[in-house]
């Protein structure tokens, strides 16, 4: 028997954003529902996207499912030119 | 050096990936990036490059053996300095260029992540010059370096990489692949997430980039002509000719390779030459030079030489020369494979040819052009500007120079105001998307957004109208010494053209030309001019009903403009802004030409349109321009008093779908509404009148303004569907215009009231109006009804009822026209229908299937006329006016 999990909220500060990602993705749990709201962040580094990349893969590996909220056009174009849109789902 | 021909390992493939991974994500990030941002990175990439300058250009000489330090660290400092001199104030990112005239924005896309591959002979130069255009506009680069380059340029851009990243710009923007093999390259071009190929190198590799299927930046080898003509100044040619061709060695594509000599100065030239440390080849030293610096059986320069001193290839051909030479000069009788040293030679040899006359010196030279140069580079040295001119239509090059260095006077900004480059674009004679000198744009995908612009719209109309009982006593303000008057028979018979005659100034010479009474045809037109002609007419009256007046302004046309062709100037339009076919302004006469109209319909009196029969062709001819309108009309009641009822009727009817179609039409305009909305409220009250009443002087008076405004509203805005239907129906059963017009009039107000299957584009109008304006229309003849939908039944019904009142034939069917006959006739009623101009200004754009369900609609008749789909909904607030 399976217990429905309660879904995991995270802000996403501006300032931290790769290490914020990096701690949601070692806390990942098998079947997790996990939210990571970026309104606070206006633009994304390098590094950001990596850690968004290595989110994204143990999230496919652990078969958890993690949505972003409220990422800007402009982070968003970024993550579609860096192919990562299809590994997320997006919430407004 | 890199084993080709293996396939690659999985290991390869990753190491591949990863990189383009990298490059991606490197792209994706810098996106981000301001145009301050890039230029903040842009400046001190720049100035790295000149600080390291020399030290670049010293590890590429030792690593290649090709060219000559000094130039090499030269070139470099061109590519940073010159380079960031051109594009430090261009715009690259968000919006580079505005053209508030014309409504359009540009706006800069980054291509994201470009392969690069870089060549032997210029390697750090193009490295640096690539790196900085990279930055400049977003882009993230993988180079892939000539195998025997790899060090300097990975060097090269390991200082650009550094610089870069340490401003601001992303990691990952440049890598260079560690070794590669034709296997790694083909792989890289052919990823998907490489957006372009910049290929600067040898054939093969250019070749590769565009055989990719990849967008490509491919520029190869060239083979530059130059022509020294006689009235050159010689000092400057040769110093220019040396300096350029022995510049790093002679390793830059664009330098010369054949210089082309006019007879007359050809010794003196070689002496000069000789005298600044050239040697010049005797016969069986250019043969040996040939042989050995070419590859004999490939018919290209042999790769040993290339970048090499003139010293070091006399010595290994076996030539004596002085210590100091500079250039080896090889005499040439011809151009092809069996003269080698005619092709490409990227060292200090260059052939000569002696040209007898300015001709066959320009055939040589288009010979080289021809020998693997096409689209490249030529030079000239002349001060004959007609023969530097033909010169440039003759050579078939990217970079044309004049009086200047061929090598780095293609690499622009030295000696002229081309844009600096390390890449030059060789046309579709190269292989090639571009002739330009590849800059920063070649890096961006340039958007164009561009804002809605109204078309210009007009309102023309006669210069002067006369209106209102005895309008035509106006006459005798217009002295002539030479009055043309065409007329009709009938028209002569009963008076009119008496009363047109005694109201001309009494000194005017009148002469009286009379016409059949039907559609002009090309006999009539030629015996009208031929007697204005005759008469030495300056001014025409014409006087009748629209034939008379259309033949009246075709023969004006033909008279001042004898060369008008009346074919071509039929010629089918769009836009009467952008026709191809324009009307004559040269004449050789001048006349004015004043109509004044017999019947209450047509309008012709104030249109610039005129329809003529070609009976020799059998086809009708229409012209439209407004050059055909008079320049006076006249629209004086008395000459419609005695108008019979058949004609009332039909001409009333004319009018009012002229006015009905005009007020719906696309190119519809508050100048033109106003006109169009009057005359429909005049149609509706006076018609009646005119027809039941025929001496009602002020009912004719009102239906004779009527047809004249209407027709000043549809001269401006044209007319629609229920013209295409009537022309097309009226030509194939001989039914008159105005009744033809009649019955398809209520199901065209349906059909245009309706839903559009097919919206009309056109950029005027900010909505669909026309169920709207036939809403105000039903308004302004106060017909009620409480919604647009409830108007435009009430202007159905209304229309049938005035119909009815006419007495015209209220369908197809009553007409005598059996439904088989009819059916039979569709395909062509529907094809000449379609054919037809007229629905083009048509709010909505008629199907042909629609056209077919409007002829039967119209072969049923009344209580058919009813929108096929919802009636347009009235939620849209947009001003019916426009």
């Amino acid at each position: 028997m399976t217990t429905a999990k309660t879904p995991a909220y995270v802000e996403i500060a501006s300032d931290g954003v790769a290490q914020a990602l990096d701690v949601a993705r070692e806390n990942l749990e098998s079947g997790d529902e996990l939210t990571l709201d970026f309104s606070r962040v206006p633009r994304i580094e390098a590094r950001d996207l990596r850690a968004l990349e290595a989110l994204a893969k143990t999230g496919e590996e652990k078969g958890a499912n993690i949505s972003l909220r409220g990422v800007n056009v402009e982070v968003y174009k970024v993550l579609k030119l860096a192919r990562l849109t299809s590994r997320f789902s997006f919430e407004r | 050096m890199p084993d080709n021909g293996a396939p690659l390992s999985a290991e390869r493939i990753a190491y591949l990936e990863g990189l383009v991974s990298q490059a991606r994500t490197a792209a994706a990030i810098f996106s981000q990036c301001t145009q301050e941002d890039v230029d903040r990175i842009v400046k001190p990439m720049v100035i790295a490059g000149l600080k390291q300058a020399q030290y670049l250009a010293r590890l590429a000489v030792e690593e290649t053996r090709i060219g000559l330090l000094e130039d090499k660290a030269l070139k470099n400092m061109v590519a940073t300095e010159f380079v960031y001199n051109y594009i430090k104030d261009k715009r690259t990112v968000g919006v580079i260029r505005e053209y508030p005239e014309r409504g359009v924005i540009e706006l800069a896309e980054p291509i994201g992540v470009i392969f690069s591959l870089t060549p032997v002979t210029n390697p750090t130069s193009t490295v640096l010059f690539k790196c900085i255009m990279a930055i400049k506009t977003r882009n993230a680069v993988i180079f892939s370096p000539h195998p025997r380059a790899w060090r300097c340029c990975s060097e090269a851009v390991k200082i650009m990489y550094e610089t870069a990243v340490k401003h601001g710009a992303p990691e990952g923007v440049f890598t260079c692949l560690e070794s590669h093999t034709l296997e790694d390259n083909a792989y890289l071009m052919h990823h998907k997430d490489v957006g372009l190929i910049d290929a600067t190198g040898g054939p093969g590799a250019v070749k590769a980039a565009y055989s990719s299927g990849k967008p490509a930046l491919g520029v190869g080898a060239g083979n530059t002509p130059v022509y020294l003509e006689k009235t050159a100044d010689l000092d400057m040619a040769v110093v220019d000719i040396l300096t350029s061709k022995t510049f790093d060695n002679g390793t830059i594509c664009a330098s010369e390779q054949t210089v082309v000599i006019d007879d007359e100065i050809y010794d003196r030239v070689l002496k000069k030459f000789a005298d600044l440390g050239t040697h010049i080849c005797n016969e069986k030293e250019t043969e040996l030079l040939g042989r050995t610096v070419i590859d004999p059986a490939t018919g290209y320069m042999q790769p040993m030489a290339v970048g090499q001193k003139a010293t070091d290839i006399a010595r290994f051909v076996g030539l004596k020369v002085k210590p100091n030479t500079k250039l080896l000069i090889a005499p040439i009788k011809g151009v092809g494979r069996e003269y080698p040293l005619s092709v490409e030679k990227l060292f200090p040899v260059l052939a000569v040819y002696r040209a007898k006359s300015v001709d066959e010196a320009l055939r040589v030279c288009v010979d080289v052009n021809h020998l693997g140069g096409l689209g490249h580079t030529a030079v000239i040295f002349s001060n004959n500007d007609a023969i530097v001119r033909q010169f440039g239509d003759m050579l078939n090059a990217g970079r044309i120079i004049v009086n200047s260095p061929g090598s780095i006077g293609a690499l622009g900004g030295v000696y002229n105001d081309m844009v600096p480059t390390f890449s030059f674009g060789c046309g579709t004679g190269g292989g090639n998307s571009t002739t330009d000198n590849v800059n920063v744009y070649h890096y961006l995908n340039i958007k164009r957004m561009a804002k809605r612009t109204p078309a210009h719209m007009w309102f023309r109309v006669p210069n002067q109208i006369y209106f209102n009982m005895n309008a035509v006593e106006n006459l005798r303000n217009f002295p002539s010494r030479s009055t043309v008057i065409i007329s009709n028979p009938p028209l002569e018979q009963i008076g009119h053209v008496d009363i047109v005659r005694r109201s001309l100034p009494p000194q005017t010479q009148v002469r009286v030309t009379i016409i059949p009474d039907a559609e002009p045809d090309l006999k009539i037109i030629a015996q009208g001019v031929e007697a204005l002609n005759f008469y030495k007419a300056d001014q025409i009256i014409a006087l009748g009903g629209g034939s008379v007046i259309d033949a009246a302004k075709i023969m004006k046309l033909k008279y001042e403009s004898p060369q008008a062709d009346l074919e071509e100037l039929a010629a089918p339009f769009l836009d009467i802004r952008k026709r191809v076919v324009q009307y004559p302004t040269e004449k050789v006469n001048h006349s004015r030409l004043i109509a004044i109209s017999t019947t209450s319909g047509t309008g012709s009196e104030v249109t610039p349109f005129a329809v003529m029969t070609d009976k020799e062709r059998g086809v009708k001819v229409t012209l439209a321009d407004y050059s055909l309108t008079p320049d006076v009309a006249i629209v004086d009641p008395q000459f419609v008093m005695s108008m019979p009822k058949g004609l009332t009727v039909d001409t009333g009817v004319d009018c009012l779908t002229h006015a009905l179609e005009a007020g719906v039409s696309i190119y519809a305009s508050a100048f033109t509404d106003s006109n169009a909305m009057q005359a429909i409220r005049l149609v509706f009250k006076y018609l009646p009148e005119s027809y039941e009443n025929p001496r009602d002087e002020e009912a004719r008076t009102m239906m004779h303004n009527a047809a004249c405004i209407a027709a000043i509203a549809f001269s401006n805005a044209s007319v629609g569907v229920n013209h295409a239907l009537a022309h097309a129906f009226g030509a194939r059963f001989g039914v008159a215009h105005g009744r033809a017009n009649a019955l398809m009039l209520p199901h065209v107000i349906a059909y245009n009231a309706s839903v559009p299957t097919k919206f009309m584009p056109s950029p005027n109008q900010r909505a669909y109006v026309a169920h709207k304006k036939y809403a105000m229309i039903a308004d302004l003849l106060g017909l009620g009804g409480h919604t647009v939908e409830e108007k435009v039944a009430k202007l159905v019904a209304a229309t049938e009822q005035l119909l009815d009142r006419l007495a015209v034939p209220r369908s197809i069917a009553e007409l005598g026209i059996s439904k088989e006959e009819f059916e039979r006739a569709m395909p062509e009623l529907t094809k000449n229908a379609f054919d037809d101009p007229s629905w083009r200004s048509n709010p909505r754009m008629p199907l042909i299937s629609e056209l077919v369900e409007l002829y039967w609609s119209a072969y049923r008749g009344r209580g058919a006329a009813q929108p096929k789909a919802a009636t347009m909904p009235e939620a849209v607030e947009e001003e019916a006016f426009v």
